[in-house]
């Protein structure tokens, strides 16, 4: 595994302008930003990052390479399990990075509220890019990452138009507001509720993976 | 026996493989056949690509399903148009090597680049396309693999490059204990490499035949009508209708060429052979 984790490192560290150029915005949009918390800095990094891990499995499959790879002396469960342990540090480590970022930038004004608010968005946002993830994983390595991609946007767009759609029609509307008002106060709950669910969603998608993997014909 | 493949069967729609063939120690085995016959399939099944849906097929005399991965480090092997990502830099492919192969050898992979004219710090996406052989082949061949399984390893390359690709081969095989299965769209490459080889033809193994053999006891007949018509048939393989007459193929060139005097014959080859089995009508 490590060979598969130092390739995919050389595709990131490879990527340093574009990942230096996105630090850059992110940094510029904070220093025009407000004061206060803003959860753009942190989904926009810990996206753009997780997107990366994914784009990996278009970094293998450019000529054919997924054949070749599977060729070399790897199981198909060793790819997988590599897939997912650099989406799940690169992922948390961008989170992590970008949370550090607005503490540093915001810590001489931040508000007592503000940073209670990041201390419960953020790992929720944080649950959020794992579910995208979990979901996007699979169908990458099942139908590659053309085809994967079209068919991840369209469940994660289905799934917003659903919820649009219920808060239209005031369906688990109050119990969202409900828990609105409560969850800030109980940042650690969130937290340990976020990582929980995170780790459940993540190893499904994963014990998926590992079946459609040792399927695939190359 | 390092590959054994026994009534290997394959089904796609339009396509139907039913492959056997053996690749003992010690041995270089080509694997010829025209565009589509099935000599990438086979390679893909060899090396876990693709599922066979029926047969039995051992590497080192195991099943494959219980190859571990230290047996698979024991393999080199070329896939056409398929490598590590156009991505990465050569100097960034080093690491990855050293950590999958217990005996890469460094020094020997950066000795070779630089022959080779394989620059570290370019992306492989900017390499010819005879660089990216030069690669693939250097990759197969840099970590004492004991078996090279080579699909089109030559294919891109110029004739000096063949050569020293086909050099490093023959310099791979002295050890005596390691072997080759190859494919190869240019049979004097094979011819000057291989001991035995397997003719494919949509999805079934119609020949195999040493190479000493093909090219000493092969032949080519060039007979009119009138020649054929009173021409002993017994050990014609094929013939093939020509403007003057006929062409037959014989494995038994000396019985022809001593019983029928005067007669014109070619000597073997693999294009020969190729072409008479495949285009050629029985006798």
């Amino acid at each position: 595994m490590t060979a598969l984790l130092i390739k995919d490192w050389k595709l990131f560290k490879n990527q340093g302008r574009y990942f230096f150029t996105i630090l850059v915005i992110a940094i510029a949009i904070l220093i025009a930003g407000s004061e206060e918390y803003t959860t753009f800095t942190t989904s926009y990094i810990t996206f753009v990052v997780a997107y990366f891990t994914l784009s990996t499995i278009s970094y293998d499959e450019y000529d054919n390479g997924m054949g070749f790879l599977m060729a070399l002396p790897v199981t198909r469960r060793i790819y997988v399990s590599e897939k997912y342990l650099l989406t799940v540090m690169l992922t948390t480590g961008a989170w992590i990075f970008s949370i550090g970022i607005n503490w540093l930038f915001f810590r001489s004004g931040a508000s007592e509220d503000s940073l209670q608010e990041m201390l419960c968005t953020a790992p929720v946002f944080l649950m959020t890019v794992f579910i995208f993830l979990s979901i996007s994983l699979p169908l990458f390595l099942k139908f590659g990452p053309e085809k994967g991609r079209l068919i991840s946007f369209g469940i994660l767009g289905t799934a917003a138009l659903a919820v649009f759609i219920l808060s239209k029609m005031n369906i688990g509307l109050s119990e969202i507001k409900a828990l609105d008002r409560n969850l800030p106060e109980q940042p650690f709950a969130v937290c340990g509720i976020c990582i929980v669910l995170s780790a459940l969603i993540v190893f499904i998608s994963y014990t998926i993976s590992v079946k459609l993997m040792e399927k695939k014909e190359f | 026996m390092l590959i054994k493949l026994n009534n290997i069967e394959k089904k796609y729609p339009h396509f139907q493989l039913n492959c056997s063939l053996d690749v003992p120690k010690g041995c270089v085995t080509g694997l010829i056949g025209t565009n589509g016959a099935g000599k990438s399939t086979t390679f893909k099944i060899i090396l876990g690509l693709v599922y066979p849906d029926n047969g039995q097929l051992e590497l080192f005399q195991k099943p494959t399903n219980q190859l571990t991965v230290r047996d698979r480090e024991k393999i080199g092997f070329v896939l056409p148009d398929s490598g590590f990502s156009g991505y990465l830099y050569v100097k960034d492919i080093i690491p990855v090597l050293s950590h999958l192969y217990k005996d890469f050898q460094k020094e020997y992979f950066l000795r070779k680049c630089e022959q080779f004219g394989l620059p570290l710090n370019k992306k492989i996406k900017d390499f010819s396309t005879g660089m990216k052989a030069k690669l693939k082949m250097l990759t197969a061949m840099s970590h004492k693999a004991e078996l090279l399984i080579l699909d089109e390893p030559t294919s891109g390359l110029d004739v000096l490059a063949r050569e020293e690709i086909l050099d490093m081969l023959r310099e791979y095989m002295l050890p005596g204990n390691r072997s080759i299965l190859i494919s190869s769209h240019i049979s004097s490459d094979l011819e000057g490499l291989c001991d035995d080889f397997y003719l494919i033809d949509q999805g079934q193994i119609v020949m195999h035949e040493e190479i000493d053999i093909l090219l000493s006891e092969y032949g080519l007949l060039k007979v009119t009508e009138e020649q054929y018509e009173t021409l002993d048939k017994t050990y014609l393989l094929k013939r093939k209708k020509e403007s003057f007459g006929y062409s037959c193929l014989t494995g038994q060139k000396q019985f022809y060429e001593e019983n029928t005097p005067g007669i014109a014959m070619e000597k073997g080859t693999i294009d020969e052979v190729i072409t008479m089995m495949i285009k050629g009508e029985a006798v």
